[in-house]
């Protein structure tokens, strides 16, 4: 049923064109990369082996540096202290949407190269490279942010402090048993108009105490 | 210049670059290079190159995290603010700096466990 509602939409794409721009294509070129491949051209065979390499290296960046944090994670087992639980969990939200980011672009990466034969397009290789930045950009973003929290310099400065405290208010835990289902594990009550009345004699964050 | 700094300013940098969420981003080159395709139906859009609709794509997905203010307690914020000011001065050690940073995440945090602690037991609030 997928499959034939997608030939559907597939060919009904092709008759829209062509009534909107009067220029009729043939879904045929669909296949022209694979027949070039299957005689033997040269540039086909290129293209083909780059995107591979490409789209290869994505994937792999999202399978390599999962089990990698994981296993550091195993190893602690149970967290020396509450900041290092914190950072750690912080780092698999990051890990997380990094992940998200590598699958989203290797889908782009092929609908792009598969629109671009579609229509007769020139493939533009800087949107490739552009692709691919962006995924390294995000690995590297991770890599960086697991060293300084195994370094332990994690937080030790205003942009770091700032960014894990606005994460510790926006931190949600779907896991928790007796509310479950996106439930705040910790509130935002505590962001009022005037938070350090609303924090009373549990005291608030000063410099100097 | 310490590793310390340097891998802190490569933190900033790429944070930076990929607008602080790659997933944002990834999408925003997906509907920019989808657009890119359709744009080919209308003669008034063809001349817009690829590279114009995916950079205005992942600016308009992006663009509630430009507006959107930390979520930090005013307190909290005001008391960073404090140490940086005072770090950048000179008034502050660099080293008690960094452990001030530290003592205001933990006390944070505490802050925000005992308010979850307290909602558990009155989950009616």
């Amino acid at each position: 049923m997928i499959i034939f509602s997608l030939i559907s939409s597939y060919t009904s794409f092709f008759t829209y064109y062509a009534t909107l721009t009067g220029t009729v294509i043939d879904p045929a070129p669909i296949f022209l990369p694979f027949e070039k491949l299957g005689e033997g051209n040269m540039p086909a065979i290129a293209s083909a082996f780059i995107a591979l390499i490409v789209d290869g290296l994505i994937l792999l960046l999202g399978t390599v540096v999962k089990p990698y944090s994981y296993r550091a994670s195993k190893d602690i087992k149970v967290a020396e202290s509450k900041p290092k639980a914190l950072t750690e969990i912080y780092l698999q939200s990051i890990l997380e949407d990094s992940n998200k980011a590598s699958k989203v672009i290797s889908i782009v990466g092929i609908a792009y190269c598969l629109m671009q034969t579609t229509l007769g397009l020139e493939i533009q290789y800087g949107i490739l490279l552009l692709l691919f930045s962006i995924v390294i950009i995000s690995y590297i973003r991770v890599l960086l942010l697991m060293y300084r929290i195994r370094k332990g310099t994690y937080g030790n400065n205003y942009y770091e402090a700032k960014e894990i405290i606005s994460f510790i208010s926006e931190g949600s835990d779907d896991s928790d048993p007796p509310f479950g289902g996106g439930r705040n594990a910790f509130p935002k009550r505590s962001l009022g108009k005037n938070p350090l009345v609303d924090r009373g004699l549990e005291g608030g964050a000063t410099p100097w105490t | 210049m310490d590793l310390d700094t340097l891998t802190k300013l490569l933190r900033q940098a790429t944070d930076v670059l990929i607008l602080n969420s790659p997933f944002k981003t990834c999408m925003g080159t997906l509907l920019g290079i989808a657009i890119e395709g359709f744009s080919t139906l209308s003669p008034a859009l063809e001349p817009v190159p690829g590279y114009a609709w995916i950079s205005i794509c992942i600016f308009l997905l992006n663009v509630t995290s430009f507006f959107k203010r930390d979520r930090i307690s005013q307190a909290s914020e005001r008391t960073l603010n404090l140490i940086e000011t005072g770090r950048k001065r000179g008034l502050i050690a660099p080293l008690e700096a960094k452990q001030r940073f530290r003592e205001i995440i933990q006390q944070e945090l505490d802050n925000q466990i005992s308010v979850a602690k307290k909602d558990m037991q009155d989950p009616s609030k």
